[in-house]
């Protein structure tokens, strides 16, 4: 059997990798998570199938041919799952970020992302009180069904996990293919059907206007004639989620998850919150959850720095949307509560309180249970898939619902 | 691809010219060999799963000075400068 363990530092080339891409698809930008609440933009869903599906083909075929993983699939406790993921809904809606995003805005210069990252800290200090709770334990072992998959318990059977995964790939790549990246836009499937067509008048436009938002407060000229143009009026706004950018970026993603399991570490984004409340308030050995979270969280801080660092050079080098920490308020929140720079800290830093509770309630989030979770086809991770969208889109329709674009 | 063109010259217009930044450049570059030299000797060989507090908070902020100095130097070069799409171009 292949096995291999990396040294932690190493994380910060992969967090770097993830980082970067995630940054160029323009995801740290709040607006994007707060428009897929509305459903007006479904970039990340299109993205995030087309990584899962490419990983889960890539990790169950090695794992069939006798490669070893460290298998980071969560534990379905379905009640504590279910809410932490109703609670991370909720916390999207408001901020529009999302552990992982939240890091990279920051890389990114952001200056919401401050307050996310306070109100994220507050937010996995809460979990860890709770968590020492008779409720947070409830919680956590009540219809506790342990680590499961689709195929049965985590790392057994995994000829048949191969088979499902092919199944599973196809329905990921058939979400990306058929769902329309817009609202009321054209999906892939059509797209590739009628090669001939040209954009729309109506399609060029909202392509200028997510380019336009996506380059709000950018504390640099873009030029013109170069990749940074490029990337912002082209390839980030495209709907073609099949084209090969976006489509290589997806599998890139995919892949790389892949990588960290290859390597024996774990892929997460949320844990290091947790991880900075022990080292600084609440100390391993009183605290319960801290004592958890400090012997087991790997090589995460390293990649967590290396997301950081990563949307950062992006920023920088590839995209030039670095915004100094300008004053930029996501356009579908400025319609919605106005432009006061208090009312937007408050939104960013309870929405990112009520995030990262739910997540650390959940054990994981978009990255640990979403992208890296479904990606391994677990249970719980499509559980807390499914509840976090319902909960999205019911609580981003209830505040957003006035908004006229 | 007409609207997708004037909307580029139209932000052209708007925007300052670009200027020189191979300083800054080179200072992320040099500031980015620094951070991984950091975590690689700090943290050495260790594979576990419980990382070292200190070694991850001298990287991190290596990584926060890098981009607090990179703000300052934008916000500097370009003279407060932030891309508003809503702003008539000046021409």
């Amino acid at each position: 059997m292949i096995s291999v363990t990396a040294w932690e530092w190493i994380g910060l080339f992969i967090g770097m990798l993830i980082g970067g891409l995630a940054e160029a698809w323009g995801i740290s930008n709040p607006e994007v998570l707060i428009r897929l609440g509305r459903w007006k933009d479904r970039l990340f869903v299109g993205c995030i199938a087309i990584a899962i599906g490419a990983g889960a083909l890539a990790l169950y075929g090695l794992a069939a041919l006798g490669v070893s993983f460290h298998w980071g699939i969560k534990p379905d406790y379905v009640w504590g799952v279910a809410l932490g993921a109703a609670i991370f809904g909720t916390g999207i809606a408001i901020s529009g970020y999302v552990p992982g995003t939240v890091w990279m805005a920051l890389g990114e210069g952001r200056r919401d992302a401050v307050y996310a990252v306070l109100g994220g800290l507050l937010g996995a200090a809460s979990w860890t009180l709770i968590y020492q709770t008779s409720f947070g334990q409830w919680l956590v072992t009540y219809d506790n069904f342990g680590q499961l998959y689709f195929g049965g318990k985590v790392d057994t059977d995994l000829y048949v996990g191969f088979g499902i995964a092919v199944a599973w790939a196809i329905i990921m790549f058939s979400i990306a293919y058929l769902l329309p990246r817009y609202k009321g836009g054209k999906s892939c499937a059509y797209t590739s059907l009628h090669k001939e067509k040209t954009l729309s008048p109506e399609e060029e436009a909202k392509y200028v206007e997510t380019a336009g938002m996506l380059l709000e407060g950018a504390s640099m000229p873009l030029g013109k004639n170069n990749l940074p143009e490029k990337v912002n009026y082209h390839w980030t706004v495209s709907s073609k989620l099949f084209g090969v950018v976006m489509m290589s970026v997806g599998i890139i993603i995919g892949l790389t998850v892949v990588l960290e399991m290859f390597l024996h570490q774990i892929f997460g984004e949320s844990t290091t919150y947790s991880w900075i409340v022990a080292k600084i308030w609440l100390p391993a050995g009183t605290w319960k959850y801290s004592t958890l979270v400090v012997h087991t969280i790997g090589w995460e801080p390293f990649s967590d720095i290396g997301t950081l660092f990563g949307a950062f050079l992006a920023s920088i080098f590839f995209t030039r949307r670095f915004q100094s920490f300008n004053n930029v308020i996501p356009p579908s929140w400025e319609k919605r509560f106005g432009n006061s720079q208090i009312k937007r800290a408050a939104g960013s830093f309870s929405g990112a309180f009520l995030m990262l509770l739910g997540a650390r309630m959940a054990d994981g989030c978009a990255s640990g249970h979403i992208l890296s979770g479904d990606l391994q086809m677990a249970v719980s991770s499509l559980e807390f898939f499914i509840i976090v969208m319902i909960s999205l889109l019911i609580v981003a329709h209830i505040i957003y619902r006035k908004v006229v674009d | 691809m007409e609207i997708i063109e004037s909307s580029e010259k139209q932000r052209e217009e708007k925007e300052p010219k670009c200027r020189s930044e191979a300083g800054i450049k080179a200072f992320v570059i040099v500031m980015t060999g620094i951070t991984i030299l950091t975590a690689a000797l700090t943290s050495g060989t260790y594979s576990g799963y419980d990382p070292n507090g200190y070694s991850v908070a001298i990287t991190g902020f290596f990584v926060i000075v890098t981009i607090i100095m990179t703000a300052v130097w934008y916000r500097t070069k370009y003279n407060n400068y932030a891309y508003d799409p809503h702003k008539k171009s000046k021409k």
